[in-house]
């Protein structure tokens, strides 16, 4: 069951100007894993996957890919190589149609993992609403239209952060069900989420942050049974209350 | 007025008609290319090209000297634009692409300083006369539409406007490059996370608008003269459309294109003395009904690029040694300098030095302090300068009526500016200022009975307190000095107020300081009242001392030298901009004595202080004390964004 990772994070710093938002880093995600990143609000949960993607440098410490040193490239080349990354705000672009949306998924990269029409068709509700504008779909439908347009492009490890915050519990569903059909398709996935229950649902494995740093690692199954764990690092019972962003 | 309009409109034949709609749409189609080049660049790069009427005008002398070579208009019509698209990417490549992450101003900044180069290469190589530029053999003569007997060349450029706006409309709604640099106005981070390098498309972006200005420069060249002029012509129109259409939307350029054309030529025809400022009621009435023009969106960005300032370099106190021995020494100098005919010249230039640092100083309070983007201070300057100089001929000579009748004047409209534009932010409050400010000039240029018309009007000499001829050196010298020293009094004062600390605020982030509860609205009303009677003051003062006004005052090209200054000098820091506005008209005065193309010059200096030493001389200063070794908690020269190393060391 030791399979090699396909995306090592070693001991990574990471910094917006003023303080250290991540100290010291480490996390990895192995070939058809998902691995779920946890923590409270702040934690560096989001800030782990702008550094990953090149969006942010990290000030020390290194990022491999596919055995890759990834550290310094610049953003649009770690994504040529086949990091897809769905923000937190989704940021599909409002003023362009569905499908324009999914044709810019993959404008570099034809060697997407779907095609739009395969796209289209595990999306129904997309599919009627291909000729609208993003700004026009629902929250949950500019979700999946997020996540749609990532694996329009070359996709060996798919990064989502938070990707059912916000929606309703209907729509969580189907978002978890279009993960677990990705996870499926043996593509690598690395969730950050607020929501424990959404990551117990699909993770294999979990990392928790807390101010930046790591503080747990572990199976899904050893975290499903530490209430211990769950109540110090996550707040509250299973389900995570303090939903305020920044 | 109205009376003569509808007379003529009554005895308008078809012909005429039919004349006068092909001729609305031969300008408007020479409109739409000039505006959608100039959209296309704000919509994807967010700058505000300055230079794009520069480039246009570069189009048509290229296609005029081409045509001289070869004899084929169609190879200039070819060949101009696309060397003209390869300086605009030369351009791109060596300056802005640098700077996007930061200011607005600052791109602004870059293609005014391209503006004054090109200008006078532009008259270096083909003089300053107009050129005659024969229609195309080929496209001679008259063909006969209906009733109308229409030029050949006309038609042809109707064609060809509507065909290149055609093609430039269909490569961004279908082509893969369209899509992604549509995309990429709207987000650019996420296009990168697609594998997009975006900054290539910026470039080329760049190109293909400088690219649609020359082609409209060479379309425009046979038909409308070709001189040093048609540059700023063609920059205005661009601006009107723009704003009136949406800054950064083809579509709205097209829509504004058309309007804009047909209301000048009936306007042309039968109220030509109205035409300029039809065109400027027509923008402001737009601005004011719908500030984000008619098929613009205006979404509030929060500006995360800030201007360069070093908030280690306050504004220094009179009480300052340092201050204090300037000062005294520009006391002494007048007596010093004992050379009659030298200390004449050399007093009057240090005046005139302490007029431009109370402009700059004015300029100052609202980009430096509350971080808007005014590019109509002219506007300002011009109204003390005529209020002072109309008071005088009118009234009376008094110097404390005139200008206390400039301050108000020139505060009263600063004030309503401030209320028209208050809710816009960034570049959108560069338009509606600008746009004022060329309204005025307009105003001054064509009520000529009021403001004696283009070649404005000599006054008497002002008198202070009935005895002191203020238009004479020496008093001059000393009024100025006392001005510029109690204004910085004044404005440093309203800095260090809770007023002044709100405005800060402001420019920091406008929205965290409504959050906190300012009225943040109010008080940028305020400070533009407070900035333009400081402007005011320093226009009442030229026209004091030069005894004479003219719309030149109003013209834009004075809020961009205002604009130098305070950038040159060092943004945000109050005495920094005075020192800019006294070194801009100080290198302005004694080097053209020496060349007619010296603010080349100033272009070349300018883009160089915007790239290499945007926080301007006052930072010099700070690095020099720092080199000779004077203990200083934090490094002026470290720029925002490379601070890796202060982090480090907070571990």
């Amino acid at each position: 069951m030791e399979r090699d990772p396909i995306l090592s994070v070693d001991r990574i710093s990471s910094s917006y100007g003023s303080g250290l938002v991540l100290e010291d880093v480490s996390l990895s995600v192995k070939e058809g894993e998902v691995v779920g990143l946890l923590g409270r609000n702040g934690a560096g949960k989001t800030t782990t996957l702008r550094s990953i993607t090149g969006v942010i440098k990290p000030l020390a410490g290194t990022i491999e890919f596919d055995g890759r040193d990834i550290t310094d490239l610049p953003d649009y080349e770690i994504s040529n190589l086949g990091i897809s990354y769905v923000v937190e705000e989704r940021a599909v672009f409002p003023d362009l149609t569905v499908e324009e949306n999914l044709r810019m998924g993959g404008i570099k990269q034809s060697d997407g993992i779907m095609t739009i029409e395969e796209i289209l068709e595990w999306m129904p509700r997309l599919e009627e609403r291909k000729s609208l504008k993003a700004s026009k779909l629902s929250g949950g439908e500019q979700q999946m239209l997020a996540i749609g347009r990532a694996l329009r492009s070359k996709t060996e490890l798919l990064l989502l952060d938070e990707p059912t915050e916000g929606l309703a519990p209907q729509i969580v569903q189907d978002v978890i069900e279009t993960i677990r059909r990705i996870r499926d398709q043996d593509i690598p996935i690395l969730l950050v989420e607020q929501n424990l229950n959404t990551v117990l649902e699909v993770a294999d494995r979990v990392y928790i942050l807390e101010q930046g740093r790591n503080v747990y690692e572990g199976s899904v199954t050893d975290l499903r049974n530490d209430d211990a764990t769950q109540q110090e690092f996550l707040g509250v019972g299973t389900e995570l209350t303090d939903k305020i962003t920044d | 007025m109205i009376h003569h309009i509808s007379l003529a409109a009554f005895d308008v034949s078809t012909t005429q008609l039919v004349f006068l709609l092909l001729n609305g749409l031969a300008l408007s189609m020479l409109y739409i290319l000039i505006a959608s080049g100039f959209a296309v660049i704000f919509g994807i790069t967010d700058v505000l090209n300055f230079a794009h009427g520069i480039f246009y005008m570069l189009g048509a002398y290229l296609a005029f000297t081409v045509v001289d070579a070869t004899g084929s208009f169609f190879v200039a019509l070819i060949l101009g634009p696309l060397v003209v698209a390869g300086l605009g990417i030369a351009v791109e490549r060596l300056t802005l692409h640098h700077i996007y992450d930061r200011s607005p101003l600052y791109h602004v900044l870059i293609t005014f300083g391209v503006l004054l180069i090109v200008t006078d290469v532009v008259e270096l190589i083909w003089g300053t006369g107009t050129k005659f530029f024969p229609t195309p053999e080929l496209l001679g003569g008259a063909i006969a539409i209906g009733p109308v007997i229409y030029p050949r060349y006309r038609i042809f450029t109707i064609g060809a406007g509507a065909l290149i706006a055609f093609l430039t409309w269909a490569l961004f709604r279908y082509s893969d490059f369209g899509l992604i640099v549509r995309a990429g106005a709207q987000d650019k981070q996420t296009v990168r996370l697609m594998g997009v390098n975006i900054g290539r498309y910026y470039t080329l972006i760049f190109g293909l608008g400088t690219f649609l200005a020359a082609i409209a420069g060479a379309l425009a060249a046979p038909f409308l003269s070709v001189n040093p002029e048609m540059g700023n012509e063609a920059l205005i129109i661009a601006f009107v459309v723009v704003a009136i259409g949406g800054l950064g939307s083809f579509g709205g350029s097209i829509v504004a294109g058309v309007i804009v054309g047909f209301v000048q030529t009936f306007t042309n025809t039968f109220a030509s003395e109205l035409s300029g400022f039809v065109l400027y009621g027509l923008l402001f009435g737009v601005l004011v009904l719908k500030p984000e023009g008619i098929l613009g969106t205006y979404e509030i960005r929060e500006q995360a690029a800030k201007l360069s300032y070093d908030e280690t370099i306050k504004p220094v106190n009179l009480t300052d040694r340092r201050v204090m021995a300037v000062v005294g020494l520009l006391l002494i100098i007048p007596f010093v300098s004992r050379l009659p005919s030298v200390s004449q010249y050399g007093v009057g230039l240090i005046a005139l030095m302490f007029v431009w640092g109370i402009f700059a100083l004015s300029l100052d309070t609202v980009i430096g302090y509350t971080g808007l983007i005014s590019f109509g201070h002219a506007a300002f300057y011009g109204i003390g300068s005529y209020a002072v100089a109309l008071l005088t001929v009118n009234f009376t000579n008094s110097f404390v009526i005139a200008l206390a009748v400039a301050i108000l004047f020139a505060a009263a409209v600063a004030w309503l500016v401030g209320a028209i534009s208050a809710r816009l932010s960034g570049l959108y409050f560069a338009v509606v200022t600008f746009a004022v400010g060329q309204m005025l000039y307009q105003l001054a240029l064509s009520w000529s009975s009021f403001t004696g018309g283009s070649n404005g009007f000599a006054i008497d000499h002002v008198m202070l307190f009935g005895i002191i001829d203020l238009s004479e050196t020496f008093a001059f010298y000393y009024i100025s000095l006392l001005l510029l020293v109690s204004l910085y009094y004044v404005t440093k004062r309203i800095m260090d107020s809770p007023f002044g600390l709100q405005l800060q605020a402001i420019r920091e982030s406008e929205r965290r300081a409504k959050f906190v509860g300012y009225d943040t609205n109010k008080a940028k009303r305020r400070i533009f009242a407070i900035s333009g009677a400081i402007g005011g003051v320093a226009g009442a003062l030229v026209t004091t001392r030069q005894t004479f006004t003219s719309p030149d005052s109003l013209y834009w090209i004075v809020s961009g030298d205002a604009l130098f200054a305070v950038i040159l000098g060092g943004v945000g820091t109050l005495f920094g901009p005075i020192i800019g506005g006294a070194v801009l008209i100080g290198l302005d005065q004694l080097l053209t004595i020496y060349f007619d193309q010296w603010r080349m010059i100033l272009g070349f200096v300018l883009i160089v202080i915007v790239l290499f030493a945007p926080r301007g001389l006052v930072s010099f200063y700070y690095i020099l004390e720092d080199a000779l070794g004077n203990d200083r908690d934090a490094d002026p020269t470290a720029s925002a964004g490379s601070d890796a190393d202060s982090i480090n060391g907070d571990k």
